[in-house]
């Protein structure tokens, strides 16, 4: 199939938004068209350009360069005039008149446009040079097919911009209203009371998870669903980095399907809560959409770049011959990944992820906190196991403060934290503490916890 | 339920105890060939109690670990000629008439079984029970 | 007493993000003994080897470090006849912090820096420290008829 086919199926399926902004393929193949006619017009068919350009590379690698002249006389060289303040391509090219042409063997034909050239030059704004003439002819189908190019390209550059611009607007909405629906028990309750250090019944830390209508735990579910999903990017050690369009979009499709499976956009009480999934998804499906949308344009502008060498011989801009590349209009390719970023830098923290608040050792929530003289921080079970075990040093940095840590190291700024943030959490950890304090108690006693004496 | 230590854990951590001795040195064990990585080969030793028959005499044993020990006891096999009622006519010991053996669990090693021997050569049944001549082995 | 998370959480990642180069895998019916196998590192005598080895995580883990052992025949001044491995983090310097993969991480990264200065397998250590490459070469050697 045609790629300008393919091209405009993967347009179709796009928002209009994206797909009118596109690269404008088929008008470029028009040109390009021209292009060749211009060309041949100049007796500047592909098999001549090849020769002339060839021989030009050979001698000396310098493009600027006017050394020694090639076998053929001539050299020719194609460059891209910017001073007018848009693309202009041109050929370049120097002839010694003292040279007759028809003496050039094997080469008829490039002797041939050689010599039309430099006679076509004579009458016009030819440069003698000694015994060179260096004439330059402006390609005006060129030109078209560059500027076109350069315009659809800064068009597809602002619009990206803008919708960049929409994006973060309709992120930063979502992630109000998603932090309004999860808000945790202390911003409305007045039921919950800070501990410090100074309250007498501190060290019971108790945890009450409340009833008051707030989607905490179902945000926090579907969020953990989302970033375990890797739906744009694997954080995996076998395929770290971007996915495919196709694998994000399947991860894309799964994420929904198994947020409807778990029932978690049921679970959700709050009316603004739905919608804000709603709209959640149609971000991620933005996202995919732009990212599809970049790679078909990317792909557009390589096709087109390339049919251009390969139907006029003239050397296509790429890592060798950068200067066109550099007039063009850069397009922020990274666009989706930025997406993906802002995403998980303004939205996904709005509920802070249990992950961050784990114990390094049990990699349970790290209740209570117990911060080090170092500032590492673990959970009060396990800094008492190591106490036991007269381990003074630090599990994370090795320096020597485990030992010294009493209740002054509690940390009951983040012990709240926990509390509020993660009620349920901290209550499971603060029995399992209990229990297995109590079990180890036993243990010491010499008695199994296992076999504990039942009262009938 | 505690964790399980499986076998080659556990026999690396007989045979390190093994390596730093035991008890007062009248009995002891290592690896047959110190390249067994499934350690399935031990050789024991144990030194004739005082006060009996077995008095002054070195006794060597051939242990071997089968791929389910510890949860099944070793196979105890006498190398030097001994007369005990639970050692047969070819040395091997019959794991029906050694306590140890019979009753074995996974807190029992080899160690016990050993020192166990030790204490039967010892008891009043067994201490004065004629012995073949000293230094004969069952292969002889 | 149920296997704690640390444990299973560790496992789950260990399957489905393994570590380049290594594998680890809990036997059925005893989920703290696990078959590991690591590639040797390239660039060192054991490259292409495939090398395995048991580990187990005894009662007090994480407070006490896993227990592990090569069990294919591997020539390394750190590593004796049985498959013990003489490295420093699974003894005194053993934090809880540390977990399955950087063990296993750090057993991959003494093949690539062998330290004949504490030898566990002395004659192994003596060959290494007087002549590197003919050690190196039975290291290569050993390599081709064990481990692959």
């Amino acid at each position: 199939m045609h790629f300008s086919k393919t091209f405009a199926q993967l347009l179709r399926d796009l928002p209009p938004e994206l797909s009118e902004n596109a690269i404008e393929y088929r008008r470029l193949k028009k040109l390009l068209n021209q292009v060749t006619r211009e060309l041949a017009a100049l007796g500047l068919s592909p098999t001549v350009l090849h020769d002339l350009l060839q021989s030009n590379a050979e001698p000396s690698g310098k493009e600027k360069e006017k050394g020694r002249d090639s076998e053929t006389g001539a050299r020719l060289l194609y460059e891209f005039n910017d001073d007018v303040g848009h693309i202009e391509p041109r050929l370049r090219l120097w002839v010694d008149s003292t040279d007759p042409p028809d003496d050039v063997e094997g080469k008829p034909q490039v002797a041939l446009v050689a010599w039309a050239l430099q006679r076509h030059a004579e009458a016009q704004n030819a440069v003698l040079n000694s015994n060179k003439v260096e004439l330059v002819i402006p390609l005006v189908s060129d030109s078209a097919f560059f500027q076109l190019l350069a315009a659809t390209l800064q068009a597809l550059a602002d619009h990206l911009i803008a919708t960049h611009a929409q994006f973060v607007e309709t992120l930063k909405d979502l992630t109000k209203v998603v932090s309004d629906s999860a808000r945790p028990v202390s911003s409305t309750s007045t039921s919950f009371k800070p501990l410090s250090a100074l309250r007498s019944d501190a060290g019971g830390a108790r945890v009450s998870a409340s009833s008051r209508k707030s989607d905490l735990y179902s945000w926090r579910e579907i969020f953990q669903l989302y970033v375990e999903t890797e739906i744009f990017e694997s954080v995996n050690e076998r395929d770290r980095g971007s996915r495919t369009i196709e694998d994000a979009e399947t991860r894309l499709t799964q994420f929904a399907e198994r947020v409807k499976t778990r029932g978690l956009d049921r679970e959700l009480k709050l009316q603004q809560s739905h919608k804000a999934l709603d709209s959640f998804l149609e971000l991620n499906s933005f996202i995919l959409n732009v990212k599809k949308f970049e790679l078909a344009n990317a792909e557009a502008m390589r096709k087109i770049l390339k049919k251009h060498t390969k139907r006029t011989a003239l050397p296509a801009p790429d890592s060798s011959n950068t200067a066109p590349l550099a007039l063009l209009p850069a397009t922020n390719t990274l666009l989706p990944r930025t997406l993906v970023q802002e995403l998980g830098t303004t939205l996904l923290p709005v509920i802070p992820s249990l992950d961050d608040y784990a114990c390094l050792i049990c990699l349970s929530i790290a209740f209570k906190p117990i911060r080090l003289a170092c500032g590492h921080l673990f959970c009060v079970r396990c800094l008492v196991k190591m106490q036991k075990r007269g381990s003074d040093d630090c599990p994370m940095c090795r320096a020597p403060c485990v030992l010294i840590a009493d209740r002054s190291n509690v940390d009951w700024a983040l012990l709240n934290f926990m509390r509020d943030w993660f009620p349920e959490e901290a209550s499971i950890k603060l029995r399992q503490n209990e229990r297995e304090a109590a079990d180890e108690q036993m243990a010491e006693l010499g008695m199994d916890p296992n076999q504990r004496c039942r009262v009938m | 339920m505690a964790a399980k230590v499986p076998r080659n854990f556990r026999l690396l951590e007989e045979l390190e105890k093994g390596e730093k001795g035991i008890g007062d040195g009248s009995c002891s064990y290592g690896l047959e060939d110190g390249d067994d990585i499934m350690m399935s080969n031990w050789n024991g030793t144990i030194i004739g109690p005082g006060h009996t028959v077995h008095e002054n005499r070195i006794y060597s044993l051939k242990i071997t670990c089968s791929e389910s020990y510890p949860d099944a006891p070793p196979l105890v096999q006498f190398l030097s000629r001994v007369n005990l009622p639970f050692v047969s006519a070819n040395g091997t010991v019959d794991p029906a008439r050694l306590h140890v053996l019979a009753s074995w669990t996974r807190a029992s090693s080899l160690e016990h079984v050993l020192v166990e021997i030790r204490k039967e050569m010892a008891s009043a049944a067994n201490r004065k029970l004629p012995q073949p001549p000293e230094g004969s082995l069952f292969s002889d | 007493m149920s296997l704690p998370k640390r444990i299973i959480k560790e496992t789950e990642r260990l399957v489905a993000d393994p570590a380049p180069g290594i594998t680890a895998a809990p036997h059925d019916d005893n989920l703290r003994y696990f078959d590991v196998t690591i590639q040797g590192p390239d660039g060192s005598p054991f490259q292409q080897g495939i090398f395995k080895l048991e580990l187990f995580l005894p009662e007090e883990y994480p407070m006490a470090p896993p227990k592990v052992r090569f069990l294919t025949k591997i020539y390394h001044p750190n590593i004796d006849k049985l498959g013990r491995i003489c490295l420093d983090i699974l003894k005194d310097k053993w934090s809880p912090a540390l977990q399955i993969r950087t063990v296993l991480l750090s057993v991959q990264a003494l093949l690539s820096a062998p330290n004949p200065d504490d030898p566990l397998a002395p004659d192994v250590a003596k060959h290494y420290k007087e002549d590197e490459q003919g050690a190196q070469r039975v290291s290569r050697e050993w390599t081709q008829q064990y481990a692959s």
